[in-house]
């Protein structure tokens, strides 16, 4: 956990200084001589502070707790990964493609993935799924999901 | 104003109707159904289901929208016990205890205890609002600026109650959380900050999604690594109603959560969420067991839930007597009343009484119903955590992003759950807590806009924040409840490390 | 050879996809209508109400889709890059004139395809009921004497009342200090706890307060007198010319072909006409004020020129 907490406090210094930076571009009321980076600047500075503590406190040796490594070679972490760039995948092409068609084909990929190789659940449970999230959010909700290539048809 | 006994039993009368009854019971169930999908609050309930209330009579009306409040208030604990989603905001605090109890198959037990807490917590904030709710109006009134800032800054001294074991981490977490809160428009100057010139962060972190992502999308990723067949988790589903000796166990909490959860809803701005998190905190730092914290403390599930539901009670008071909105709900339900031609306030209370009374006496009613229609559909949602995790899991990620895009139907919000599932999922990894970033989230812009507004109001003389009796009780509050919440921590520390040090002596020999 | 036969055949195909709808009688499948500001906010409350009646005319359903953020930025952007096939209309606000001049969004009213103007509320300088002033003279001659003391609420910073209040500060030369606050309903509820001494927000948002006599109302911002409340005198009757109004109306996407702009337009009139929805808007006290496409647009140019004018006097615009 020591290298871990060494990185995590220098990313929460980067974060810090990053806003205080940014902070100190933005225009000062001429009045008061608070504007909006004064709530921001009090906020990063603490966080700096308690970040510094965290790395003080691994570099004393004192760090709680313990990380498993990541390997690439685990199971595990493979389905990870993939599921991340499934994930993103999803997200993508969630608007131009459109939630019906992209939702059935990310639920039967995860299903493989996490094991399933039953063939007619990952026939029948996809659109199930789908369709009735479908409904409820747009038929009896009235909430729009995005149409992408079905425009024309629903 | 005083209170009519006679006015009481005769409006008890005319909401006893089958017609209205009946509305009750179809704003509940459809409270408790977009209470439990992720993405849906009980505020997008209610709003949704207005335009339904057009050309209906009042009463009919109001009695749906009060079953909708009342239902998805407790259907928000459904999800965050069973899939680790808060439903609504106001669950989040649920969350912590409600999963952990769950993932070790005593599902049927936290939602049995969900529910009757809610009830409870229920109850009383409409028993409270039936009988003190001049009385409590005139103390809202009296929240200004300065003191909505003290309020903020205790509710953020429970951060160190869910900071989890490392205190520094917490803390990281937590100013991290308010910096995030701080992108998009400035709620003074109006000048946007860390926008990166993207139209969608001028209004600062996206509330839900953010939710979602933290919480819900983390836990997928963090699943997917975990199966391999043998993870399925059987829920113990043979209870409606929690046991004796677990209410025996709750119940000082229950007492205590439902008067915090109605004294805080009944502040104008703050609502359930505010105040199940504050209940917990509480609720923690009183317990003998702290240390039992954040591994299903089935108490700290009871004052969670508790507090949420009685400040729906509670949010009603100075919607009624004052027409000033307690939360995000009631202030929708403002606009209901609006359509209806009645306008909430001082002149309800004079021209249409018996309205005032049969809201009451419906309030109460959804609480009722609410109990008896949870308690139907405890074994069909309790079901779901036994679903094949294969199927479950990539289903979960669906329906978040689906409830994230539904909100603002923008896919911004899509990609915004994405990249918080993934911060939450590293964050979770190297032990940064997740909850104080969700507690800053609330209360960060409350902390921010009040104190500037208030130095706007005083020409940035900082002598303001010390001027006003409320204000500086909360703020000593907030400071005693951090020093003992700190020795709380220590103290389990201790106990924690005492554990260890002979757990390893036994295996040693 | 062979693909080329493809690619035509693609593209009659594609074209005849978009011809069909035009050839069909619009609408021929649901209408939606985005809404700029959150599910049962003001503005949303009036759309879903006037969408209910002019789905009766329009013979289809009408969606009203939330998409809310950046302070109207988000649903007024959704509108402008809508697919323009009338299927898509949008409800836009005031805020479509005063977030071009503080440089936050690529576009103007000019844009858009203005359908019609729906409502106009003036603001109202609302005070509390035991305050030392009765009149807007009155009350701009105490803050002269009381410098640093007034404190005027409005719904948020380059919000259409912190504009309003700046104007009215403006042309009387007085000296204020805004405060702004998270919606027009969180700063009435400051000034009736006494925390501000004034909001000028419109007559809707203070009413029921002034009826219950917690509050008063100096004066309004308009050519003529509310309807409520026939008793309070206009801004110019006391002797200071300001007026200023927020409004609400309907919009296309530019480049909706005429024959289904006319159709929604039509079924948006007929909605508007309905005793349905005249009753609504009665109780919900909106000052409803109809104005046609080409004269929306004129309003919509004027008014334009006003609000930046506006906040360049008060340095809420880009420099």
């Amino acid at each position: 956990m020591k290298k871990a907490d060494i990185i995590g406090g220098l990313i929460g210094i980067l974060i810090g200084l990053y806003a205080i930076w940014e902070g100190s571009n933005m225009p000062e009321d001429v009045v008061m001589k608070i504007g909006p980076s004064f709530f921001p600047t009090i906020l990063a500075s603490l966080l700096i502070i308690f970040s510094l503590v965290l790395i003080v406190n691994a570099l004393r040796g004192k760090s709680k707790g313990e990380v498993t490594p990541l390997k690439l070679s685990d199971k595990g972490v493979q389905r990870g990964l993939i599921t991340l760039v499934a994930a993103i995948v999803f997200c993508i092409a969630l608007d131009p493609i459109g939630f019906i068609p992209t939702a059935i084909v990310f639920l039967a990929c995860m299903m493989w993935v996490m094991g399933n190789r039953k063939p007619m659940l990952m026939i029948v449970v996809p659109p199930l799924i789908t369709l009735s999230i479908w409904l409820i959010f747009e038929k009896v909700l009235n909430l729009s999901m995005p149409a992408g290539l079905l425009i024309d048809i629903l | 104003m005083e209170f009519n006994w006679e006015l009481m039993f005769t409006s008890y009368a005319a909401v006893f109707t089958p017609s209205i009854l009946f509305m009750i019971c179809v704003g509940t169930v459809a409270g408790i159904v977009i209470g439990a999908l992720p993405g849906l609050t009980a505020t997008m309930g209610v709003a949704l289901l207005v335009p339904l209330t057009f050309g209906r009579a009042p009463l009919e009306s109001l009695s749906m929208l009060m079953g909708i409040y009342c239902g998805a208030m407790y259907g928000g604990a459904i999800s965050a016990i069973l899939i680790r989603t808060p439903g609504t905001p106001a669950a989040a605090a649920t969350v912590l205890e409600g999963y952990p109890m769950a993932k070790r198959g005593e599902a049927g037990r936290a939602m049995a205890m969900a529910l009757f807490a809610s009830f409870f917590g229920g109850v009383v904030g409409a028993l409270i609002m039936t009988f003190a709710s001049p009385f409590i109006s005139s103390v809202a009134l009296e929240f200004g600026p300065v003191e909505y800032f003290g309020l903020a800054i205790f509710g953020l001294s429970v951060i160190i109650s869910i900071s989890g074991r490392s205190l520094i981490k917490g803390m990281m977490s937590a100013f991290f959380g308010l910096l995030i809160c701080t992108t998009g428009f400035d709620p003074i100057s109006g000048y946007p900050r860390y926008t990166f010139g993207i139209v969608e962060m001028m209004e600062g972190p996206p509330f839900i999604p953010t939710l979602i992502g933290l919480f819900a999308v983390s836990e997928v990723f963090n699943e997917v690594q975990k199966i391999g067949g043998a993870q399925q988790i059987m829920a113990k589903l043979d209870q409606y109603l929690p046991s004796w000796a677990d209410i025996k166990y709750c119940f000082k909490e229950l007492c205590r959560s439902s008067i915090i959860g109605t004294v805080i809803g009944a502040i104008p701005g703050a609502g359930g969420d505010i105040a199940a998190f504050i209940s917990y905190g509480e609720a923690k730092r009183a317990s003998k067991n702290p240390e039992r914290y954040g591994h299903g403390e089935i108490e700290g599930l009871a004052a969670s839930e508790c507090a949420n539901n009685s400040c729906s009670g509670g949010a009603m008071i100075p919607l009624l007597s004052l027409g000033v909105p307690g939360d995000a709900v009631t202030a929708v339900l403002l606009g209901a009343f609006v359509i209806q031609g009645l306008q909430p306030g001082p002149m309800l209370y004079k021209e249409h009484i018996d309205l005032v009374y049969q809201i009451f006496a419906s309030m109460m009613l959804a609480q009722f119903a609410m109990q008896f229609i949870g308690m139907a559909g405890i074994q069909l949602f309790a079901r779901v955590i036994m679903v094949d995790r294969a199927i479950l899991t990539p289903a979960i990620f669906v329906l978040s992003c689906v409830g994230a895009f539904a909100m603002r139907a923008n896919v911004f919000d899509v990609y915004c759950t994405l990249f918080f599932g993934i911060l939450g999922y590293v964050m979770m990894r190297y032990d940064y807590p997740l909850s104080p970033i969700l507690l800053a989230l609330i209360l960060g812009p409350m902390a921010e806009s009040n104190l500037r507004r208030a130095l706007v109001i005083s020409g940035g003389d900082f002598s303001i924040l010390f001027s006003r009796p409320i204000a500086v009780t909360l703020m000593v509050l907030a400071v005693i409840s951090l020093v003992m919440a700190i020795r709380g921590h220590q103290k389990v520390e201790a106990k924690l490390a005492e554990q260890e040090k002979l757990f390893n002596e036994v295996t040693q020999e | 050879m062979k693909r080329r036969t493809l690619l035509a055949s693609a593209l009659v195909l594609t074209a005849g996809l978009f011809a069909a709808p035009a050839f069909a009688a619009f609408p021929e499948k649901p209408v939606t209508v985005i809404c700029p500001w959150t599910a049962g906010g003001g503005t949303d409350v009036l759309l879903r109400a006037l969408s209910k009646e002019a789905e009766k005319f329009l013979g289809q359903t009408i969606n009203v889709v939330n998409q809310t953020g950046g302070a109207g930025a988000i649903g007024h952007n959704a509108i402008r890059t809508a697919r323009p096939d009338g299927y898509t209309v949008g409800m836009i606000t005031f805020e479509l004139n005063s977030l071009p001049p503080q440089g936050l969004v690529p576009f103007t009213w000019k844009d858009f395809d203005p359908l019609m103007r729906i409502n106009s509320d003036p603001a109202a300088l609302t005070v509390k009921a035991d305050a030392p002033y009765s009149t807007v003279r009155g009350f701009m001659d105490y803050a002269k004497a009381h410098p640093g003391e007034i404190t005027i609420g409005n719904s948020a910073p380059g919000s259409v009342w912190h504009i309003a209040a700046g104007l009215a500060a403006e042309k009387t030369g007085v000296t204020v200090k805004h405060v702004p606050f998270d919606g027009a309903q969180p700063a009435v509820t400051a000034l009736v706890g006494g925390h501000i001494k004034a909001v000028a927000v419109s007559v809707a948002e203070v009413r029921s307060q002034v009826q219950a006599k917690n509050l008063k109302i100096l004066g309004v911002m308009s050519s003529e007198r509310d309807k409520i409340f026939p008793d309070v005198p206009t801004f110019k009757e006391q002797g200071v010319d300001v007026q200023f109004y927020t409004w609400r109306g309907l919009a296309l996407p530019k480049g909706v072909p005429a024959a289904n702009k006319a159709k929604i337009l039509d079924a948006y009139k007929k909605a508007f006409e309905t005793k349905d929805f005249q009753e609504f808007a009665a109780k919900a006290s909106l000052n409803l004020s109809y104005q046609d496409s080409a004269e929306f647009a004129k309003f919509l140019d004027q008014n334009f020129k006003d609000v930046s004018a506006v906040m360049k006097n008060l340095g809420l615009a880009k420099k």
